[in-house]
């Protein structure tokens, strides 16, 4: 089983003018600088303890790839040290490590010996492998005549089923059909179980939440935040809004010109002013959200989310300058911090009246849930100005309210859907239909 | 860990390394062995059939047409033989660094992608060689033994000729893949300097054949002890002293070290690079 350490790690590319000047400089001992330099990691420190599934985002060049690289042991840092206990096994690129021109099943096996396993040990492993890849016929043809998805099954299931202590994964989930994903989710799942340390980069804040357990932000090679995923990747998304905003606040303006739509009657509020929960908190505040809270249709607050029956999510806001075109809405998420629903003022059509400073506008939402997994769901709130296409974040609140659901019947999956079921039958004594 | 231990641990570590890994060894050699090849009919037959049309080529070049006769000390009348046993062991030096020198670029798709124990190819490279060598050898033995019905003894030191030759080689390959990596020249000046190299060495003729100011160069030329270390047991000629195959030996491990130190110091480098 392993753990990663990661101490103090910077990782620079010099940038030669001539190939030549590298040797020169490798040569003096590095007395003398004959580049300038890239720095694609700066500073991170990381503590990876074994058994723990960690994701990692950021944007495109934050440096996720050179740290799985570091990790893997295929680049060495320029200063600091990164320790590995375990064997690594890495996916890190589509078709690395395949040799085009030898076939699926030779490649297999040259990839199991690199992990320094025994021809004895793939062989056993093989079938397994084979069964895994789903690629058929096609394992024993040069791999150059795989198409890209056939390539990353094949990859995967040779990296996940050589009994790693530690496994790496770049992206390579991004590829393949949703039948395939899923496999490999469970299969991540069932290594977890194991007690094998996976180390994951994702461009899929769904992925992150419902996989890791802790995630480092990292940005421009900096180690910006590590911790928990709700928490971390809220914040990532956050600054992912917000150097957008700019862009879309452009489009706000355009699209206020042609909204010609009446405001909707706003009644009387019953202001709430409680937010049990904050675990991160952003927006240009130019509204602010006061509470929230779940009732039920007589208006009860309530403790636990009945299973299939009305409810009310009520979210009040107040605005502290003028508020040209405000949307107020909810996202629910399930306890793997997946978004399960949402919906907002503008998605419903309901044009709410530009608030003007002081103002406190109430929202309910109606709702009829469904039968949902008998698990705890959290309420992120939000108010933002602009339209659907094109808005900025005023507030925005994760996690805001969390209860806990009733338990009532088995659900598959997260939720139940409404379902009614007709029987038609043709037997021996003849045709019928049930209801 | 004291100075002079540390050595030896490298070592150790290097050699406990090979043998752990030989799973992956055996299936670069394997690769390398098909790729070829991959795609022929005849498949490894190849590896007989070039020896022999190189045999059969010197005869008619050179007994038949120039009819070169040679001293006792040569061990055979026989040009042909003569030439071709000292063919055999320059063909699996140069065969093995040159295909070393570009074999980083090749491999470059696992060395960058995967943890990829690099040293090991010029290895794997060295050891699909010997396996086309050892079947030259045998045609070899072959041929003498039908000339000649007798065996000398001293084939039972070809193994430990071998083992020189193949650190010698591997060093030296070493030393060339790695700098191929920085500098792609290399691959260029190597095939100009093994040209040289070639017939700097008694290959074609016998080293008292070297005008005495110039035999320094076969003295400190380990491919000529080497040659004339394979005529010696092969042929039963005139071999090299006890001193020239300690220097022989002595120059392969310094070699091997040398270029296995710098493998090992530049491969840190080689993913930032390929």
């Amino acid at each position: 089983m392993g753990a990663v350490h990661i101490r103090s790690v910077s990782k620079s590319y010099p940038i030669y003018e001539r190939p030549s000047a590298r040797l020169k400089e490798l040569l003096t001992g590095n007395r003398r600088s004959y580049h300038r330099d890239f720095w694609a990691l700066r500073d991170v420190s990381l503590e990876i303890p074994r058994g723990v599934t960690f994701g990692m985002v950021g944007e495109n060049g934050s440096g996720k790839s050179t740290l799985l690289q570091l990790i893997a042991g295929i680049l060495w840092p320029t200063s600091g040290s990164v320790a590995v206990e375990g064997r690594v096994s890495a996916l890190l690129e589509l078709g690395s490590g395949f040799n085009p021109e030898f076939t699926g099943r030779d490649n297999v096996f040259l990839n199991g010996a690199i992990l320094g396993l025994r021809n004895k040990e793939i062989e056993q492993l093989y079938p397994e492998i084979e069964s895994f890849a789903e690629i058929g016929e096609f394992i024993n043809q040069p791999v150059k005549t795989y198409s890209s998805g056939m390539m990353v099954r094949l990859a995967f299931a040779v990296a996940i089923n050589v009994e790693p202590d530690i496994l790496l994964v770049d992206e390579a989930l991004a590829v393949g059909d949703i039948y395939f994903r899923q496999r490999c989710m469970r299969k991540i799942h069932e290594l977890h179980r194991k007690g094998v340390t996976i180390i994951f980069v994702s461009h899929s804040a769904v992925d992150v939440k419902s996989l890791a357990q802790q995630v480092a932000w990292l940005d421009k090679g900096r180690l910006v935040e590590c911790g928990e995923p709700d928490l971390v990747v809220a914040k990532y998304q956050a600054a992912m809004v917000n150097k957008d905003s700019q862009y879309r606040r452009q489009f706000a303006r355009q699209a206020r010109e042609v909204s010609q739509n009446a405001p909707a009657p706003v009644l009387a509020p019953e202001v709430v002013e409680k937010i049990p929960n904050i675990d991160f908190r952003y927006g240009s505040r130019e509204a602010e959200i006061l509470g929230i809270t779940i009732l039920n249709e007589e208006g009860e607050e309530l403790a636990l989310l009945p299973q299939k029956a009305p409810i009310v999510v009520r979210i009040s806001v107040r605005a502290q300058t003028e508020v040209s075109m405000p949307i107020v809405g909810f996202q629910m998420r399930n306890h793997l911090g997946v978004d399960l629903a949402g919906t907002n003022t503008a998605l419903e059509d309901i044009l709410l009246p530009s608030f003007n400073p002081g103002d406190i506008y109430t929202v309910d939402f109606h709702l009829d849930l469904p039968e949902l997994y008998p698990a705890h769901f959290s309420f992120t709130a939000a108010v933002a100005n602009g339209t659907l296409e094109a808005f900025e974040v005023c507030d925005l609140i994760e996690n805001a309210i969390t209860l806990q659901a009733e338990k009532g019947r088995v659900v598959y999956g997260y939720l139940h859907f409404p379902c009614k079921i007709r029987v038609n039958a043709v037997t021996k004594a003849g045709v019928r239909v049930e209801s | 860990m004291s100075a002079a231990s540390a050595p030896i641990q490298i070592a150790g570590n290097f050699l406990g390394n090979l043998v752990r890994r030989r799973g992956l060894i055996l299936n670069l050699v394997v690769r390398d062995f098909k790729q070829r090849y991959i795609g022929s009919s005849m498949g490894w037959l190849w590896a007989i059939v070039h020896p022999i049309v190189l045999l059969v080529s010197y005869t008619f070049v050179f007994a038949v047409i120039f009819k070169v006769r040679l001293g006792p000390e040569a061990g055979t009348s026989n040009y042909a033989i003569f030439l071709f046993a000292g063919m055999l062991p320059w063909l699996l030096f140069q065969e093995t660094v040159q295909r070393s020198a570009n074999s980083m670029v090749d491999y470059s798709n696992l060395i960058t992608k995967s943890v990829f124990p690099a040293e090991l190819i010029p290895i794997s490279i060295f050891l699909s060689n010997v396996l086309n060598h050892l079947l030259g050898v045998l045609i070899l033995v072959a041929v003498v033994v039908g000339f000649t019905q007798k065996l000398s003894v001293l084939l039972a030191l070809l193994p430990l000729y071998i083992l020189f030759l193949g650190m010698f080689t591997l060093g030296v390959s070493w030393l060339v893949s790695s700098l191929n990596v920085f500098l792609r020249d290399t691959a260029q000046v190597l095939t100009i300097a093994l040209t040289f190299w070639f017939w700097f060495t008694p290959i074609f003729f016998t080293a008292d054949r070297i005008p005495a100011p110039l035999r320094f160069l076969a003295q400190i030329n380990p491919l000529a002890g080497v040659v004339s270390a394979y005529r010696s047991c092969i042929l039963s000629a005139t071999g090299p002293s006890a001193a020239e195959l300690a220097s022989l030996a002595l120059i392969s491990v310094i070699t091997f070290a040398a270029g296995g130190l710098f493998f090992r110091h530049s491969k840190r480098a080689f993913g930032d690079v390929l």
